[in-house]
């Protein structure tokens, strides 16, 4: 059975001063999905980002989830977590306490909270460090409290902007695998942005390419790696030189 | 918060912010031409006629240049040589601490201090009396309420030195000036070759804008003017407000052009701010 | 060259303490005329009479003008300054907002006098706290600009995006997190009230008698014991702050 679609974007446009940022943008996702956006800085991912967020209103275009149009919905009910690059874990509180927050907010019972939270900080690997500020962690460590954070709240979908772009290499590639699985386990939607190639690939299902406010999508990841445009054939042909 | 401020701040903003200085040099401006307060007998460029002539204004404002001019260099000059040559000392001891005493010294008692140290009855004449340099105070040199502005730039570097040494202190961490020092003795740089050539102008550099605000608060000082300065040349403020009191009713107009006068200085200054603040190098 | 450094950094040390130790030594003697260096006899009148008579009321006003214009600044540049800073024309705003900080007091009083007089409130306590306020509103709203930085409203954002409210928002995260910002906004606001002179003397009428006009009272006196003792008291504020909260209050 085809999974059934949770997001249906439709002419989203969104314009600043005389700059248009977004332009007639329409895409569809299903559950479970993990559609890539690949695009350079300034290429509008982040307004997109927002706009499905409710952090930034568009100028024209439909957001459907789950058959709902959520236009005029605050972001507090969107069911639509959005992170950028910066972990921005809260300073005054400790790990097990940023991770839980989603859930004191719901005013879930203590035993509750305690259940959940130590369960996923034992999957992120951060037992050790749950009563530690976050200011005694690591780059990985804190962007692993903060994708906890975020996964706890069931967000209805994700909003990945660059999460990985301040990692060093090998992090970024465990992080990667590690989100992945955390993904697959919470049944989670995502929509990523990111101007890494390397990192589209690896954690994308589907594909598009954003440039200058338009959204082009691929049907399938062949599709995305044929396409002049996205740049990967012209990396492939340069490793292939190296050989 | 956002909303919430978005609402709230614009009406505060306007009325805390925008409106006094609105209002302000609005005022002043209707008064200096003959459409508003006491000598309101319509429009006349006459006050500002007077200014000029009258030999008063001007010297004032040359005089509170000169006054800002010389507290700032000397002020930054002190600062950055004691620190340059004692920054380990500055930044381990905790001994450095002891000049927020007298960067923490309002500047009314900055005043009262300067007069007590260096007038003829002051400590100062009091030592020289001891050593037989002087037999009464009258003897002792003009060193407040002087016309050349000593008390009152005395008093003023008595907390502008250390506002510098207790922002080199900060800026020296802030700007890693260690880690050049180093590498320019690494590069083969005598200690004086460093000082000159990457610590004093890296100092300079960062604390161009400070500079100005320090000048900016000299030339508009009234509580350290009117109590070690002298009847003439007064600084701005103290001649203003002098002026805006005196029973002399023709004297109100001209302290509210030199009111303008003064803002409009002040304007020039934070502009040069600006450029300085954006364009660092 | 090293026992010289260490003499100049000690004579330094020293110099910064001389203001201290001076007027405590003029605060606590008495028939200190020319040519004595020290005061010929010690006294503690001036100490006894902190907490009492014009002193102890100067002490009192000022502190309870200081209390109320660095709530108010405070308070009100909290929100204004994150008015400020997400503005689209914030570089200007903050332009504008540095002109009453930077100002001349006595200048910018001049002017306003006017005003205050045609609303009755020169002489009044009120008065004063409302012209004190100008000044120490500018400096919050310079202070909180910086603070509500792009980090911050991305952190609001997260919130909003986890399913908090606007009051959660704020409850859980924002006000947490500006606690040492708005302490630090506090102590500084209150010492700008603190030593204010000329507006205080200018708007006040001369009947609302703070610390710093009183310090200018008794200099005028030639009552040097007072002015000094006075002029400790004043400084007192700042040497607390110094002490008990030296690395939040002056680090920025």
């Amino acid at each position: 059975m085809a999974p059934s679609v949770l997001v249906v974007i439709q002419n989203l446009s969104k314009r600043f001063g005389n700059a248009m940022i977004l332009q007639d943008i329409s895409f569809s996702l299903h559950r479970g999905d993990l559609l890539a956006i690949l695009g350079r800085s300034g290429s509008g991912k982040t307004t997109l980002l927002k706009c499905l967020a409710g952090l930034e209103p568009p100028d024209s275009g439909q957001i459907v989830v789950d058959g709902q149009d959520v236009r005029r919905l605050k972001p507090q009910v969107r069911g639509m977590v959005y992170l950028y690059q910066e972990p921005l874990l809260f300073p005054h509180l400790n790990v097990f306490e940023n991770v839980a927050f989603g859930l004191r907010l719901k005013k879930i019972a203590e035993k509750e909270v305690k259940t959940q939270v130590n369960a996923l900080i034992e999957q992120l690997g951060l037992a050790d460090q749950a009563h530690k500020a976050p200011h005694q962690l690591s780059g990985g460590q804190k962007q692993r409290a903060s994708f906890g954070r975020a996964l706890l709240v069931k967000p209805r979908l994700l909003l990945l902007d660059e999460p990985f772009a301040s990692l060093d290499v090998e992090i970024r590639a465990q992080m990667q695998t590690l989100f992945l699985n955390l993904a697959k386990t919470y049944h989670t939607s995502t929509l990523l942005v990111t101007h890494d190639l390397k990192e589209a690939l690896i954690m994308g299902k589907r594909f598009g390419l954003m440039q200058n406010g338009s959204l082009k999508l691929y049907e399938t990841p062949q599709a995305f790696i044929q396409d002049e445009q996205t740049g990967v054939l012209r990396e492939m042909a340069f490793w292939q030189g190296q050989g | 918060m956002s909303q919430f401020a978005g609402r709230w701040g614009a009406w505060l903003f306007g009325i805390g912010a925008i409106f006094p200085i609105v209002f302000s040099v609005g005022y002043a401006l209707l008064y200096s031409v003959g459409w508003a307060g006491v000598l309101a007998d319509g429009f006349t460029f006459v006050h500002w006629a007077n200014v000029w002539t009258k030999n008063e204004v001007l010297p004032s404002v040359l005089f509170s240049a000169y006054v800002s001019t010389t507290c700032t260099v000397f002020s930054w000059i002190l600062a950055a040589s004691f620190f340059v040559h004692l920054h380990r000392k500055w930044l381990q001891s905790n001994w450095g601490m002891v000049w927020y005493l007298p960067f923490a010294l309002p500047a009314m008692v900055a005043g009262f201090f300067t007069f007590q140290i260096f007038s003829g009855g002051g400590w100062l004449a009091r030592l020289a009396y001891h050593f037989g340099w002087i037999t009464s105070p009258q003897a002792f040199p003009e060193w407040v309420q002087d016309p050349y502005g000593i008390g009152i730039v005395m008093a003023h570097l008595l907390t502008g030195v250390p506002f510098f040494l207790l922002f080199f202190r900060t800026l020296w961490k802030d700007a890693i000036v260690d880690a050049y020092s180093e590498l320019s003795i690494a590069l083969g740089a005598s200690i004086s070759q460093t000082r000159w050539r990457v610590q004093l102008p890296i100092l300079f550099q960062r604390s161009k804008g400070n500079v100005l605000l320090y000048f900016l608060t000299v030339f508009g000082a009234y509580d350290i003017p009117l109590m070690v300065g002298s009847q003439s040349p007064q600084m701005i403020s103290v001649l203003t407000l002098r002026k805006f009191e005196r029973f002399d009713l023709a004297d109100k107009p001209e302290a509210f052009i030199m009111a303008l006068l003064y803002t409009a200085i002040l304007c020039a200054i934070l502009l040069i701010k600006n450029v300085v603040d954006e364009n660092p190098e | 060259m090293r026992i010289l450094n260490k003499l100049v950094f000690g004579g330094l040390v020293g110099l910064g303490l001389l203001p201290l130790g001076l007027l405590t030594v003029w605060a606590l003697g008495e028939g200190w005329h020319f040519p004595h260096l020290w005061p010929k006899r010690w006294s503690s009148t001036a100490f006894l009479q902190i907490f009492s008579g014009k002193m102890g009321e100067s002490l009192w006003l000022s502190t309870w003008i200081s209390t109320c214009v660095a709530v108010f600044a405070t308070a009100f540049g909290y929100i204004t300054g994150h008015f400020v800073s997400h503005h689209p024309l914030k570089k200007w705003l903050l332009r504008l907002a540095y002109l009453p900080f930077v100002s001349s007091p006595v200048i910018l009083a001049t002017c306003l006098l006017f005003l205050f007089i045609k609303i009755q409130l020169v002489g009044t306590i009120l008065g004063v706290i409302l012209a004190q306020w100008m000044f120490a509103f500018s400096f919050a709203i310079v202070f909180f600009v910086p603070f509500w930085s792009p980090q911050m409203k991305a952190i609001e954002e997260l919130v909003y995006t986890l399913g908090g409210t606007a009051l959660q928002a704020m409850r859980h995260v924002l006000w947490p997190m500006s606690i040492a910002a708005l302490r630090m906004c506090f102590f500084q606001t209150f010492l700008i009230s603190w030593v204010q002179y000329g507006i205080t003397l200018m708007v006040g009428g001369g009947e609302i008698q703070t610390l710093p006009v009183l310090v200018y009272f008794y200099v005028n006196e030639a009552n040097i014991t007072f002015a000094a003792m006075a002029s400790l008291v004043l400084m007192l504020p700042a040497f607390i702050l110094m002490t008990v909260n030296r690395r939040h209050v002056w680090r920025d």
